[in-house]
């Protein structure tokens, strides 16, 4: 059953086009992401589940009711900010029962024992007679969540709610986020304009460009079949090559604008101007053999890897590869791909 | 953080420093001086030393009872300011109102009229309008040189505050009276705080209001000063400034403690 | 309720008040300033601008206030720059000697000039003992005293509208111009200088038009006072000159009194009032 229905949802900002009619239904339990980069909506649509972004055209269900012109604080839902939003004046314990007073569930001590379970959640029942001021980034961002998940609310909006942490809690949090997804069972909506964290994250993707939805399926179906060039460029940043579709001996191949050739394989269907997606991770350099040749222009080592920068009829290709390659500036590399792994999108 | 600034300058920013220091507070100085001396004429330096003219003003009906006045007067100004200013503060925050620009410039601008001129129009005014005048009166008009105070203290740390609290508290199912009471205004009191002791400083210290909207048991601490220096002047006189001058000193360090006096000037 | 029904409510107490105790009281003496016998009329304007006696108090106001906010620059200026830089414990103490006159009474202050400058005070017996002056030498009352008294009280406001925008200007630009090979004074005047400049510009602003107000009550408060005190307890300036808008309202001053001198001196029968009223005998008709 549907949990979250979002019906044809236009918005705009005076004269500004921000959304242009999204439809998206969210099941519930489910963990949805809406990726995207900064200013493609993704926001301003969690905004208009919350209720604090009103429609300009559309409407939004939760649990089957129409609550399009409801207020955020008569929708049974909790968000997390960005900032965290933790009130400063008061405590832990007070910032975590602050919904439960607003909305009058429960008496003190029904509301207490909520409080202290909460706080466990998130590993922080020691710290609940803080002010949020005295704790880390990280801390507060767990008061944070658990304000959020105590109310038992039909659904938790997220808001970029990792942004501000350093890679290392990022990781952590993020471990967390999907234990206590998977215990409590909450209905997510997740906004990131981070693909891993996306993809790492959630049961389900969906991909937004410019107030549209680009994309949406599993991480894995995102990742693997990426269905536009803006995908394909933003999930695991591809390198877009244009190219032509032509026959070969072995199936057809791409043919770039120097004439090089690119073999693909035999069931590819897409003909005519293409955009050839080939990921960096997925290249591999050799300094003789067959196939197409780049010249090497930069190498940027990056520890566990090398990032060459190449140059491939005049476009700038970038390849990962084990760090113990090595080339130099000017030689030139023969590419080699898995004509599996090679997505052709129409231009 | 700027180092090796040559010695000639940092001696000669000492020196500036004691210069401005000694002009700006030299008249307060020579108050309390002339307060502690025996002599009966205001002399300065002061002759000998003694605490007569203290005791003398804390036995004199005049005095205590314009004191008294001026407290009561300055504690309604305190409570009138700091309750309109801050929810005028708070609306002028928000932005909502179409004028809140407007809104802004309107109850800053007393601090630009001639407090003169201001006193006049309102005694014009309200004799004509409401008849003779009453310590209200005195406290009405004293408020509203009060409220630019309390407004700007108060939008100073709603400027600092998150600006999400509010939609944070919505989400979290808080009313439109809940969030004002327990998400708002908890962030403005430190605000409040500043401005409620500048509004009683203000109203108690103020004269030229309290001069022309006077009545015959209308006499505030400074209008019994300043009638006290026009006709017999004496140590006394300095001896009450120099309360006035403490009581002052410590409404500053209660500001600062409240809301860091410093912040006025970054906000 | 909507959330503009709530802000309105909300200044809604503030709003009455302004109107009942501030704005019409001020509107009611400028419609005065342009009522005559019969009917609207600017003849007072044209007295008042006509009249040598009052033009040379208004050109006296604006080189006075010229002068004070010239001052108050060339002392505010080093000055904040020094407290940006010191610790924070001095900077507290330096911030309240700077605003400790304007928050005392004017009356007090008032006092304390005084004792040290009328013609049996401090100053002028000390110009005396040493040969300097002559017997009937006072400070009192006088354009210097004017000057130093203003100084005094609108030094906090430029103060701390530069202490504003310097404590905001990256420190790292100062060191970044000395490992260029400036010298202290080169980087004060080539990066400090030119970046505080909005904030001497709000500074003066503030200052210059605080000043005109308060010198211009001071000259008409000399008019009508017939005491030594009267002079200059006007002269030296109110506490109400708030220390608060210093950061803000540099930029939207409203000036009034133009029109309000015009309602001051439209007729000798309020002179009168005026200088009755400073003795306490005034009856309204």
């Amino acid at each position: 059953m549907a949990n979250v229905r979002l019906s044809a949802i236009k918005k705009s900002f005076g004269k500004t086009d921000v959304l242009h009619g999204i439809s998206l239904e969210v099941a519930s339990g489910e963990f949805v992401s809406l990726l995207g980069a900064s200013g493609c909506g993704k926001t301003t649509l969690l905004r208009i589940v919350a209720g604090l972004e009103s429609v300009t055209a559309g409407s939004v269900e939760i649990e089957g009711v129409e609550v399009t012109r409801l207020p955020p604080e008569k929708r049974d839902i909790a968000m997390m900010f960005q900032s965290y939003a933790l009130l400063p004046h008061l405590d832990v314990a007070e910032n975590v029962r602050f919904p439960l007073r607003m909305r009058g569930i429960g008496g003190r001590e029904e509301q207490a024992e909520k409080v202290k379970a909460a706080l466990e959640t998130v590993q922080l029942e020691h710290f609940a007679d803080r002010r949020p001021r005295q704790l880390s980034g990280g801390q507060q961002q767990r008061v944070a969540l658990a304000r959020a998940i105590v109310s038992r609310p039909k659904v938790l909006l997220l808001d970029e709610p990792l942004s501000n942490l350093d890679a290392r809690l990022r990781e952590d949090m993020q471990v967390e986020l999907i234990e206590i997804h998977q215990r409590l069972g909450l209905t997510t909506i997740f906004v990131t304009h981070d693909q891993e964290e996306a993809l790492s994250l959630s049961d389900r993707v969906v991909l937004l460009n410019a107030g549209k939805i680009e994309q949406e399926g599993t991480p894995a179906e995102i990742y693997s079949q990426p269905a536009t060039g803006f995908a394909s460029n933003f999930i695991g940043s591809a390198n877009l090559l244009p190219a032509d579709i032509v026959a070969g001996d072995a199936g057809p191949m791409a043919k770039f604008s120097d004439g090089q050739t690119l073999q693909l394989g035999p069931d590819e269907r897409v003909r005519g101007p293409v955009s050839i997606a080939l990921r960096q991770e997925d290249l591999s350099l050799s300094a003789t053999g067959d196939g197409p040749k780049a010249k090497v222009r930069t190498r940027v080592f990056l520890g566990a890897r090398n990032r060459y920068v190449l140059s491939l009829a005049g476009e700038p290709l970038r390849a990962l590869t084990a760090n113990d390659v090595e080339f130099s500036n000017g030689q030139s590399v023969t590419l080699s791909i898995d004509p599996q792994r090679v997505r052709v999108l129409p231009r | 953080m700027v180092k090796s600034v040559p010695t000639w300058l940092r001696a000669a920013a000492v020196i500036f420093v004691l210069v401005t220091a000694l002009i700006l507070l030299t008249p307060l100085f020579v108050v309390i001086g002339v307060s502690v001396s025996q002599s009966q004429f205001i002399a300065f330096p002061p002759n000998g030393l003694s605490l007569r003219w203290y005791q003398q003003v804390l036995s004199s009906n005049a005095y205590l009872g314009a004191g008294w006045i001026s407290l009561q007067v300055a504690v309604m100004v305190t409570v009138f300011a700091t309750l309109i200013g801050g929810a005028a503060a708070i609306a002028i925050h928000r932005r909502q109102l179409m004028f809140s620009d407007l809104l802004a410039t309107a109850f800053l601008s007393p601090l630009v009229l001639p407090t003169i001129i201001y006193a006049i129009g309102m005694l014009m005014f309200w004799s004509a309008v409401f008849g003779p005048v009453s310590p209200f009166t005195l406290a009405l008009s004293h408020t509203i040189i009060a409220l630019p105070y309390v407004v700007r203290t108060t939008l100073a740390v709603l400027a600092e505050s998150d600006p999400f609290l509010e939609e944070a508290a919505r989400t979290m199912g808080a009313s439109r009276v809940q969030r004002l009471w327990f998400v708002v205004v908890p962030q403005c009191i430190p605000g409040l705080a500043a401005g409620a002791f500048f509004a009683f400083n203000i109203s108690f210290d103020e004269a030229v209001l309290s001069l022309f909207l006077r009545g015959p048991t209308l006499t505030t601490l400074p209008v019994q000063i300043y009638g006290q220096l026009e006709f017999s002047p004496d140590p006394s006189v300095a001896a009450v400034s120099s309360i006035m001058i403490a009581l002052t000193i410590m409404l500053i360090f209660v500001i600062d403690r409240m809301l860091g006096l410093t912040r006025f000037a970054s906000a | 309720m909507n959330d503009r029904t709530e802000s309105l409510l909300l200044a809604l107490p503030g709003l009455l008040l302004l109107v009942l105790a501030f704005f019409l009281p001020i509107g009611q003496m400028l419609v005065l300033s342009i009522s005559g016998p019969d009917g609207p009329t600017l003849s007072h304007f044209a007295r008042f601008l006509s009249d040598p006696f009052y033009l040379g108090i208004l050109w006296r106001t604006v080189r006075l206030s010229l002068l004070i906010t010239v001052i108050c620059a060339l002392i505010g200026f080093p000055l904040a720059y020094i407290m940006a830089r010191v610790g924070p414990r001095l900077r507290l103490w330096l911030v309240v000697m700077v605003i400790l006159p304007l928050m005392t009474s004017v009356v007090v202050r008032t006092f304390g000039w005084m004792v040290l400058l009328s013609r049996s005070g401090l100053i002028p017996e000390l110009l005396r003992d040493m040969g300097l002056v002559g017997r009937s030498f006072a400070l009192m009352q006088t354009e210097a005293a004017i000057v130093i008294g203003m100084v005094q009280v609108l030094l906090p406001f430029m103060t701390l509208s530069i202490l504003g925008v310097i404590t905001r200007i990256d420190g790292r630009l100062e060191e970044a111009a000395r490992t260029m090979g400036c010298s202290f004074l080169q980087s004060f005047r080539t990066v400090v200088l030119p970046l505080s400049l909005p904030g001497i510009v709000a500074g003066s602003l503030l200052c210059f038009t605080l000043s005109t107000s308060l010198v211009c009550d001071a000259q008409s408060a000399r008019r009508h006072a017939n005491t030594s005190v009267g002079g200059i307890d006007l002269q030296i300036g109110y506490p109400n000159a708030g220390l608060a808008v210093c950061c803000s309202t540099g930029g939207h001053i409203i000036r009034w009194h133009p029109a309000g001198t015009g309602a001051l001196y439209q007729d000798d029968g309020l002179q009168q009032w005026l200088s009755q009223s400073r003795h306490g005998c005034v009856r309204l008709p």
